[in-house]
Parts: structure tokens; sequence; C-alpha cells
């Protein structure tokens, strides 16, 4: 119930992650990864702030659930990453714009990279570049292997995961790969969960 | 009888009025009311391995799981060319197959990709480059990708000689070779190669999602 799917809209974005970020693995440039994204182009979401290169806040799973917790009174959307996925980089601004139509009064985009620690510097620069208006960017202390992907409960162990909690702080909707599913889910599935739980 | 069947329809749609404000809701469960029934049940360990057939691979050949009949082991991966990470285990696989293969081993990597990137003109140019000297088969059903349950590139499955699965998840705990602690498929096959059964049977797999139409 909490996985719709699907695919269509994802399909331009695989594409374009095929094209560009998805064959660049290793310290790929960020304006090429993202060459044909207007929005990620650098500087296009203003300035670069003077912590642009500060370390994401690494946590395992007991320091996310209560970054999550910190947050209670708002709509809670996770986005889980990584710099190697290029639906992902795609997908973070998409993220960053529901962010800023809702205020951060009303939902607190919380973004978790899944890198190695190797990645973090990337990591931090990439996600502070397309997810600006995030409440707080974390970072997998375990990295993005299978211990990661259990601590974290990511679904069918793929990135980009969501995970989405109502104004209480309770898990509401989780959005990963499902191969069993007629349709995998698409942003306008996140959209529409997003608004139904900040009408609550 | 038309009257009645009416009067069904009209209380279907009363029920989607009521729902209306979830309407994603509604779908989703009719959606898992669907796939309810035993046989959309997800592969576990224990069960009986999906059988692909006929799947064209690099070599041009059609291949079938039941030409392995001499294999003690099969071990399939689910791989793609564009993937990060599934590159970052191909060497990987090459040195798996030549580990494995005089022991009675096979190797097969399955592509279910449809990008232009992943589809079988790339996967054979890979190959070539890589020196794949295991199967690497495309299915553009996509069909052997949802039988096994298949996630992400790499999905490592390994079947023991009853075709039974005998372990299902990561290759390896790390997509940097350096820093691998734990090598879950090898230790695998080794089990099975001595008769017994792998532990861990599951680990969680990670990687890019399979694109599934």
């Amino acid at each position: 119930m909490n996985r719709s799917s699907g695919l269509s809209a994802w399909a331009a974005i695989v594409v374009c992650a095929t094209a560009a970020g998805c064959t660049q693995p290793a310290a790929a440039p960020t304006a090429k990864t993202n060459g044909n994204i207007a929005a990620d182009t650098p500087g296009a979401e203003g300035a670069p702030s003077p912590a642009d290169d500060a370390a994401l806040k690494a946590v395992d799973r007991a320091g996310y659930d209560e970054a999550i917790r910190s947050l209670a009174g708002k709509v809670v959307l996770a986005d889980f990453w990584a710099t190697w996925c290029g639906p992902c980089l795609a997908q973070l601004p998409h993220t960053n714009e529901l962010a800023k139509k809702y205020g951060p009064e009303t939902l607190a985009v919380v973004t978790v990279s899944m890198d190695e620690a190797d990645d973090a510097p990337r990591a931090a620069k990439l996600v502070r570049a397309k997810a600006a208006a995030a409440a707080v960017h974390l970072m997998s202390a375990q990295g993005g292997g299978p211990a990661a992907v259990e601590a974290f409960e990511i679904e069918g162990g793929s990135v980009p995961h969501y995970k989405l909690y109502d104004k209480s702080g309770k898990l509401r909707r989780t959005f990963g790969i499902d191969p069993g599913a007629e349709r995998q889910f698409t942003p306008a599935d996140i959209d529409a969960a997003v608004a139904e739980l900040a009408a609550e | 009888m038309r009257k009645q069947m009416a009067s069904k329809t009209l209380v279907g749609l009363a029920v989607l009025a009521a729902a209306a404000g979830s309407p994603r809701t509604l779908f989703a469960d009719a959606a898992d009311a669907q796939s309810s029934p035993a046989e959309k049940k997800s592969l576990e360990v224990g069960d009986p391995a999906p059988a692909w057939s006929k799947l064209e691979g690099v070599d041009g050949k059609k291949h079938s799981l039941a030409d392995l009949k001499e294999a003690k082991a099969v071990a399939v991966v689910f791989t793609t060319n564009h993937c990060p990470v599934a590159k970052a285990y191909e060497d990987r696989l090459v040195a798996l197959h030549k580990q494995y293969a005089d022991k009675g081993v096979a190797l097969v990597a399955i592509n279910v990709n449809n990008n232009e990137a992943d589809r079988l003109p790339k996967m054979k140019e890979r190959a070539e480059e890589k020196g794949f000297q295991f199967d690497y088969l495309y299915d553009s059903s996509q069909k052997i990708g949802r039988a096994f349950g298949a996630t992400v590139t790499p999905h490592a499955f390994l079947l023991d000689g009853n075709r039974k699965v005998v372990y299902m998840g990561a290759i390896d705990d790390n997509q940097d070779e350096d820093k691998v602690e734990n090598h879950y498929l090898k230790d695998a096959i080794d089990a099975v190669l001595a008769g017994n059964a792998p532990e861990p049977a599951t680990t969680k797999q990670f990687g890019c999602g399979i694109q599934y139409e």
C-alpha cells in the first residue's frame, strides 16, 4: 500500500541518468553529471553558501530517527540518494521544489546520502547545490552496502528511496522499487502523498 | 438481472466517491489485492528457481536454464551496462567465473533493462571489452527479473544442484573491492560445493534500481 509505482515519469529521468550521470561513477564533475537539468547548473539555485564544504552529519539508524523526531509538527520527507545514482541526482531538485512549495513550517525535507565515506565531500557539495531548501542533510554512517540497506530499511536496496512521515512523526508511506508491482512509483505519487499529509 | 448489475455499479461508484480523498491509496490496495494470490509471492530461499528459456546472449545464441544440467550450482547475477555499481562488480564477476568454472559452477549474467545504453548491442560491446567468458543474457520482456524479484543491479542468486534458490542478495558487502570484508556469493558457492547450506542465505542487495516498465 505504500508503494505505488510507475514508470513513464522515471523513464525520462533514467534516460538522462544513463546518458550522463550513471556512466561517470567516480569524481564526475557536477556540471557534466547534470548537464541536461537546468536547475542543476551550479549557481542556478543561488550562490554557494560558506558551509558548502562542511561535512554531512553521518548517522546510524538511531541518529536518523532522532533527526526525524526533532522535526515533529511538520510533514517530513526523507530522500535517500547517492552520488553514483543518476535518477537520484535528477530527483533531488524536485524534492527541493517540494520543500520550497510548502515552506519550512509545513514540510521538512531530510536528505540522506548512502555514499561511502570516500565520496562524502562530493556528496556534501552536490546535495547542497541541488537541495538547498532541505531542513537537514545527513549521510549514512555505514556507507551504502547491505548493512546500511538493512539499517535504513531501503526497499529493494535501491535509491532513490523515500520515507514520508506525518506531522506526528509517524511513518506513513515509503516509496521504493517493487518488481511485483504493475507500475513503479513516480514523482507525482510523492507529490500527491505529501499533499495529503500536509492537509491533515 | 440487469437491474441488479446496475445497482452494483452504483455501489462501486459510491465507494470510489467515499474514498476520493485518497485515490492512490485505493489504487494501491486494489493492486495489492490483485497480487495477493500465491503465484505472486516473492521468491524465497528454498523455492525452485524460476527458469529462463531461450534468452539471447551476447554470443548470439539462445540460452535456457535447462541447458545447464551438468552444473553443480548456478550463480545468477542481474546486472546492466550503465549502472556504476554493476560496473564496479564486472571484474569481480570475471574473476568469479574464472575461479569456479572448472569446479562445475555456472555463472549467468542477465540484463533486463531496456535503455539504449543497456540493450543487447551494448551488452555485446561490454562483454567483449571486459572479456566475459560467462553467459550474458538479455530479457527485454523483463519477466525473468520479475520472477526472481530482482530489484537492483547487481543482484545475485545462487541455485544449488536441484536448482533451488539457496542464496539471494549482494555479491559482497562493498562496491569498493578493496574494502570488502564479506564475500557472500563466493562463500555461498563454497558452501554448496561442500554440500552445506549457505550462511547467511540472504543479504540486502544494493545498487541501481532495475527499470521495470
